[in-house]
């Protein structure tokens, strides 16, 4: 039998090590920056991270591009990513291609951040853009604003940043826009990050950064009104081998700077 | 250890070389025995207010010193001598401070606060009485001083019935101590120790390690219980939320500790000093500041405590402190935020000062 004494020990014992288990080595989540997040971890395709937005959805045209989650490449540490597949770029003037769309509703500024893999090399006749911003004009119409699109230069692959209000392709940071650009791998998931803040003086601004390295840096008019769009989009003109595919993943728009390391989930 | 040539009077009574602490047992008994017997006399010397007063007066013998000097306003030398002399005839007490054929000394008092110290022909005893209850005090020192002038007289208390007291025939010799029984019915000789120490105070807490020190205020409630050297000591601190910054995420915090431990005493003549080793489990309450979807999470912290403290050395009621703490925390929660992700740890140390007051009760 045992003693009064002994047991009353091992019951504060026990009291401890509870304490103790239950008191160390806790995580204190304090919230979050993150507004919106895309991870396409549901495995399906009816992508209700965009779909459940307002202003949000997906969209592909023509018949032959596609939109699927796909476990062919994903972004550890997800299971998924989207694998957006566009077909038929010869003459693509109407901008056809597969798109994630957020039309409106977001912050006047925000740091807008997407994962990007390219399964092997694509020659870009005239453009292929990944990431768009969109306005509105003062009458409320939608109206182009930056197009982030991959190019070819020194046999790879690189970024340009077109602005359309000037018809021309936005300063890199340290060159101009003649230069070759940073080099964009394939084969390796690499990040892209966008801060865009809308304003029609010069405190507006739109900064990009590639893999945590700024290459644009454009201080001045963004957009008139309070309205701005963000695509994560597979357009393209003229681009061989078609189809031309490109993995999209881990798709977040934030308060604060995401960067390479960020994460967007817990 | 007894003086060498000391006389069996002085060593009865452990008189040594120098100054002899009294602290309560002991000794004290004694002369709180010897106390009672003269109570008598000190009761009867009351109603008749024949108390007598120092100086020539009192000793009758003009032109000579008060026989009890000292700065002292707790006991009063007056308040001694008034005392003396229901103890010890009046004539005797003169004649033995003058001495045979030697100069007319006096007995000498000193308050020192939470003691004092009697000295009577080159016999000095140091007494704590941290309640300084002057009148007991008086008493204490006359007693002192009876035994060394004339202990025959105190035990002879017939002759000081009816104070002043009557002149004996001629001074006495040093005479043995009383006997044993008389120690043994003794009362204490000072009260006890308080049971309870409650304390109380602001304190200010800053935890080391986060990027901006968060400086916390806040109050202190501590308890000790028992008497002893070594009581058990439950404490808490209340403390007002701060800012501070984690990894970039700026956090309102908010904690508050519990620790249960041990505490020992160092007991003092002006000041007891304290140290004490605990166990603390705090609960800690972040919350992001400036995050787009603040959450305000809670978590427990488990550690040990140490701290160092002084207390004014007093028996009861109120009395200042002054204390510093530290908790270690091994293992203290994390802060996470998205899309920083970890944003560090809350500390591992927190500091503490607290400056107050204790409630011996």
């Amino acid at each position: 039998m045992m003693r009064p004494n002994a047991t009353s020990k091992r019951s504060w014992l026990a009291v401890w090590c509870l304490a103790l288990a239950s008191g160390c080595g806790q995580d204190l989540n304090v919230g979050s920056d993150v507004l919106f997040t895309s991870r396409f971890e549901y495995g399906g395709s009816s992508f209700p991270e965009w779909r459940s937005v307002g202003g949000g959805a997906n969209a592909y045209t023509p018949a032959g591009d596609t939109i699927e989650v796909s476990s062919d490449e994903f972004h550890p540490p997800g299971k998924f990513a989207a694998k957006l597949t566009v077909t038929g770029t010869a003459g693509n003037t109407a901008g056809n291609g597969a798109s994630f769309v957020l039309n409106g509703g977001l912050p006047s500024q925000a740091y807008y951040s997407s994962w990007y893999y390219l399964p092997s090399y694509v020659t870009v006749g005239l453009y292929w853009v990944i990431m768009k911003f969109r306005m509105s004009d003062l009458a409320g119409n939608p109206a182009e604003l930056f197009d982030v699109n991959l190019k070819n230069a020194n046999g790879g692959m690189s970024l340009r940043v077109w602005d359309h209000q000037t018809g021309t392709d936005l300063p890199l940071v340290g060159t101009d826009a003649s230069t070759d650009g940073p080099n964009i791998p394939v084969e390796e998931w690499f990040q892209l990050e966008a801060f865009y803040r809308d304003a029609f003086d010069n405190s507006g601004r739109f900064t990009l950064w590639l893999d945590g390295q700024k290459i644009v840096d454009y201080p001045g008019a963004t957009g008139p009104t309070p309205w701005v769009a963000w695509d994560v989009v597979s357009v393209g003109d003229n681009l061989t081998p078609e189809p031309a595919i490109l993995y999209v993943d881990d798709c977040a728009i934030s308060k604060s700077r995401v960067g390479p390391t960020g994460l967007i989930a817990k | 250890m007894v003086r060498r040539n000391s006389t069996d009077h002085e060593a009865a009574f452990g008189y040594r070389l120098g100054v002899r602490v009294c602290r309560y047992q002991g000794q004290c008994i004694i002369a709180a025995a010897l106390l009672a017997i003269g109570g008598r006399a000190y009761a009867a010397d009351d109603a008749q207010g024949t108390g007598g007063t120092p100086a020539s007066e009192s000793n009758g013998v003009p032109g000579l010193p008060d026989p009890v000097v000292g700065a002292s306003l707790c006991p009063l030398p007056d308040a001694i001598w008034q005392e003396l002399v229901t103890l010890v005839p009046r004539e005797h007490l003169i004649s033995r401070l003058r001495g045979p054929g030697k100069a007319y000394t006096s007995i000498q008092v000193d308050d020192l606060g939470a003691m004092f110290r009697v000295s009577v022909l080159d016999k000095v005893r140091e007494y704590r009485e941290e309640a300084r209850e002057c009148a007991y005090r008086a008493k204490l020192a006359a007693l002192f001083a009876a035994l060394i002038i004339d202990p025959a007289a105190l035990l002879s208390g017939a002759l000081c019935e009816q104070p002043p007291c009557l002149p004996a025939p001629a001074p006495s010799p040093p005479v043995a101590p009383p006997p044993a029984q008389v120690e043994t019915k003794a009362r204490p000789a000072l009260p006890p120790r308080p049971l309870v120490h409650l304390e109380l105070g602001p304190t200010l807490v800053v935890g080391l390690g986060a990027e901006d020190r968060a400086a916390h205020w806040g109050g202190v409630l501590r308890l000790t219980l028992g008497r002893g050297r070594v009581v058990p000591v439950l404490g808490t601190a209340g403390l007002w939320p701060a800012e501070t910054s984690l990894g970039g995420v700026r956090l309102r915090q908010w904690r508050l500790p519990v620790d249960l431990g041990v505490r020992a005493t160092l007991p003092g003549s002006w000041i007891d000093f304290y140290g004490e080793l605990s166990f603390v489990l705090a609960l800690l309450s972040e919350r992001a500041l400036d995050l787009a979807a603040p959450r305000s999470p809670m978590g427990v912290e488990l550690g040990g405590r140490v701290g160092l403290g002084a207390r004014l050395a007093r028996r009861a009621g109120l009395a200042p402190f002054v204390s510093l703490q530290a908790e270690f925390l091994p293992d203290p929660p994390s802060v996470f935020a998205l899309p920083e992700g970890l944003a560090g740890r809350t500390p591992y140390v927190w500091m503490g000062a607290c400056v107050g007051v204790s409630w011996g009760i």
